[in-house]
């Protein structure tokens, strides 16, 4: 069930919220629970058990690390966690890849292998349960109070199919006693529509000209076709992602949980080590405590730093797809946050702050095309027309109506109009005014967004095959 | 205060979310007022299958995907208001929510056929079989002693270039509109070629011949052809018919019939006011009444609505894509549908007709309608 859908805006979310609203704080964790079920089972009816057979293998397995004073014995349980989990997503979403680069490598041989449907958001549920096994194993959470909670960690519905990828502590005591206050529903409410307005008005609208240009012949794509495809691609994945982001920390917040924010004006970062501190936060977070602090993290030598943190790029760019594309761009932006170690860290101070945002926004734009392209002559193809002003267009069936313009003017405005100047301008003006503008901006994004729902077609969230 | 703001926002935005639902509960159960559960939306769409919901099919995922659509369908008036205050707020923003129609500039309305046809260097291979095949229908016709005329009904986009939206260009080869008009022309078949009348035109120079929202020309965007293909039959028949003339015109801000029909798609929930010229057309040196057998697409259906008000005609025959025909005289100018099949009545009714005329649309030059027409014009005793 996709958030921008009808049955999920107009009966599912509607009931639950209503229902989890007037009943015990028991029940409505049982509530909770049984529609993440329910929710998750109406996209996947059949890998819903394989999820909760590996929730109930994680939740036992825990709590034989806890119990467990023997550190070798502990470690073990740790690693067959683990590689139960890694097993689970390499399965499901590398085996494919794994054995074509094989038989590719060993000249163009097909090796058999039966169809495997990557379930639904079986990356970030596999990184999440992976989160809990190692936090119980490092003392950072004791183990869940039962199964139900740790159920609850991994099916909660809001966050479930593309994050923010959250850990069981930051969950557990709010699991346990949370309150739900008219502001809750407010402002959890207002952050659902301005996602679910993110991604339908903004992001979806982009899509069209995206899809048009990378589905062409790409010796019709000129110079302009190629940069404004860049250009609203990069605008489309920030808005896609973070606008599912925003519909997920709005949706918990109506349920009384607080979810850690995923994106901050990631291209207001000058740097790609900024970059990863402001794009997709709950990843990075991830990376950092799970891969690269285990690999020795800075407190090795340079070289292994760098090996380290090249690993942990690589990894990033194979979490988000199956395909040497999605390395590739890991690769790239590996090179970067390298590079600034090395170097740029010293540099970008020297110069103005604006400067150093416009260079990094048009290198991470070059890399979007590497994450977009499905082949790398194709990415190639892209870049080059990127850099020759004189390649002329032959895609005369590439309409750029206004409403493109429009989408490209907020997606630039969001991305670059600093949001804490935003605040402070706000804070000038009387709190029952903002308040007003705010709701009535809300009610109108409602009106378009809602009616979005019923008359475009569905269109997958970018990162729900992850 | 803060905290009554607060209580009537998420009021109005729980009516919002809560009133599709209710709706469809309202049609569940057969009660409730009909405002709620009914409102219907103009234009024409394949309505979900009703979904079958078993074990296998919940199973599957096919159950779920058949649902959100077929539910989606039942929930009423409040589904079709946010429909369209979605489609105007899209309008507003310069989109569509129907991709079939490309809001241009000055949100003028195209739709895409009319845009790959102007923008686009499609195949025009099937002109090369199509032209002789025509010329051939035309030689059998005449040798019936009937009167033939091909009219080119013509591409919105090509007479409002200035319009259309992006930074297309026709393509340096040339459309296929130019290559069928020429080589009908070679082949000596008369061809009344819309586009080219119009854009020469001098009187009406200033007024649209396609309203703003509307994807079928207006009465200005047929006179012009329509004087042309009179002029024609009296030519091909020796006999006078009448001579066409703008009696007067009337501009306003009403759209009238088709000259608005992408409007009426587009679903908006206020009424959309272009310049809308309204002609006035007279008849001198009236002669015979034509009876015609008009072959064409939707773009005939104004040819006829003209050829009756003027009362060039006694009846006439029109065949609508060659699949359904409608009968007009001037006692039923409403017209009569006839359950002949086309190729039947075709063979049947030639002998009592004095021409046909063949209309075929510009960007879709390759319709089924033509080859269906010309089968059975072979296929004649």
């Amino acid at each position: 069930m996709a958030f921008n859908s009808v049955v999920f805006v107009f009966l599912f979310a509607p009931i639950v919220i209503l229902l989890v609203q007037f009943v015990p704080a028991r029940a409505a964790n049982a509530i909770l629970l049984a529609a993440s079920i329910v929710f998750y089972a109406w996209g996947e009816p059949k890998f819903v058990f394989a999820v909760l057979a590996s929730g109930l293998a994680d939740y036992v397995l825990a709590a034989a690390i806890a119990i467990t004073k023997q550190s070798t014995r502990r470690r073990l349980w740790l690693a067959l966690g683990v590689s139960l989990n890694i097993g689970m997503l390499v399965y499901c979403k590398y085996a494919a890849f794994f054995l074509d680069t094989l038989g590719q490598t060993l000249g163009g041989l097909r090796i058999p292998h039966p169809e495997i449907f990557l379930p639904l958001g079986i990356s970030f549920i596999v990184f999440e349960k992976i989160t809990y096994l190692v936090d119980v194993y490092r003392g950072t959470t004791p183990p869940a109070r039962n199964v139900f909670d740790y159920l609850f960690f991994v099916f909660f519905f809001p966050k479930m199919l593309a994050g923010p990828i959250i850990k069981y502590h930051e969950i557990s005591d709010q699991i346990r006693s949370r309150r739900i206050a008219l502001d809750d529903i407010e402002l959890g409410a207002s952050r659902f529509v301005l996602g679910l307005a993110k991604k339908v008005l903004v992001a979806d609208v982009l899509a069209g000209i995206v899809d048009q240009v990378f589905t062409a012949d790409t010796a019709q794509i000129g110079f302009t076709d190629a940069w404004l495809a860049a250009v609203c691609f990069t605008v489309q994945i920030y808005f896609d992602f973070s606008g599912y982001s925003d519909m997920a920390i709005g949706l918990a917040r109506m349920f009384g949980f607080r979810l850690r924010e995923n994106f901050n004006q990631p291209y207001l970062a000058v740097g790609f080590t900024e970059f990863w501190q402001r794009w997709h936060i709950s990843l990075s977070t991830w990376i950092r405590d799970y891969l690269y602090i285990p690999l020795g993290g800075n407190r090795r030598a340079p070289g292994r730093v760098y090996a380290n943190l090249w690993i942990c790029f690589l990894a990033s760019g194979l979490w988000h797809g199956a395909s040497w594309t999605f390395i590739a761009w890991g690769a790239y932006h590996g090179f970067f946050v390298s590079a600034d170690r090395l170097l740029l860290d010293r540099v970008w101070p020297r110069i103005p702050r604006a400067a150093g945002v416009v260079v990094t926004f048009l290198l991470v734009v070059f890399g979007w095309i590497l994450f977009r392209a499905s082949t790398f002559g194709q990415a190639a193809h892209m870049l080059g027309a990127m850099v020759d002003p004189g390649r002329s267009s032959q895609l005369f069936n590439l309409w750029v109506t206004d409403d493109i313009y429009l989408c490209l003017a907020v997606g630039f405005a969001v991305s670059f109009v600093s949001l804490s100047w935003v605040e402070r301008m706000a804070e000038r003006l009387p709190d029952l005014l903002t308040a007003a503008l705010r709701q009535a901006g809300v009610l109108a994004m409602s009106l378009w967004a809602f009616g979005q729902l019923f008359t475009v077609s569905f269109k997958p969230f970018l990162y729900f095959r992850f | 205060m803060r905290r009554v703001l607060t209580v009537v926002f998420l009021l109005l935005l729980a009516a919002l979310v809560f009133a599709p639902g209710a709706a469809l509960l309202a049609w569940s159960l057969g009660t409730g007022p009909q405002s709620l559960t009914e409102d219907p939306l103009y234009g024409q769409v394949l309505a979900a299958d009703k979904p079958a919901v078993n074990v296998r099919t919940l199973w599957s995922g096919q159950a779920q995907l058949q649902l959100e659509r077929w539910l989606a369908e039942r929930m009423g008036a409040p589904r079709a208001k946010l429909i369209r205050i979605s489609n105007l707020l899209d309008f507003r923003a310069g989109r569509s929510s129907n991709p079939g129609i490309m809001i241009g500039r000055d949100r003028e309305t195209f739709t895409r056929e009319m845009l790959n046809d102007w923008c686009l260097s499609g195949d025009s291979s099937f002109i090369d079989e199509l032209v002789p095949r025509i010329a051939r229908a035309y030689q059998r016709l005449r040798q019936e002693g009937k009167a033939f005329v091909v009219l080119i009904s013509p591409n919105k986009a090509a007479l409002k270039p200035d319009k259309v939206p992006g930074y297309c260009r026709p393509p340096a080869s040339g459309r296929a509109r130019a290559r069928m008009a020429g080589e009908l022309r070679q082949q000596g078949v008369p061809v009344m070629d819309s586009e080219a009348l119009l854009l020469a035109r001098r009187d009406t120079a200033r007024l649209p011949t396609f309203g703003q929202y509307g994807q079928h020309w207006n009465d200005i965007g047929r006179f012009e052809p329509l004087r042309a293909l009179v002029a024609e039959f009296e030519r091909q028949l020796g006999r006078p018919v009448g001579t066409l003339e703008l009696a007067a015109v009337n501009v306003d801000d009403q759209p009238h019939g088709a000259d608005d029909d992408t409007g009426l798609l587009m679903n908006l929930p206020i009424g959309l006011h272009p310049l809308s010229p309204h002609a006035t057309l007279a008849v001198r040196d009236r002669g015979d009444p034509l009876d015609l057998i008009i072959v064409g697409t939707s773009f005939s259906g104004g040819i006829v609505e003209d050829l009756l008000k003027v009362r060039l005609t006694s009846r006439i025959l029109r065949f609508d894509y060659f699949r359904r025909i409608w009968a007009y005289t001037p006692a039923t100018p409403h017209g009569v549908a006839v359950d002949t099949p086309p190729p039947e009545l075709l063979a049947a009714d030639l002998g009592r007709a004095d021409g046909i005329l063949l209309e075929v649309y510009a960007p879709a030059l390759n319709s089924g309608h033509i080859t269906a027409f010309l089968s059975a014009v072979e296929a004649l005793p």
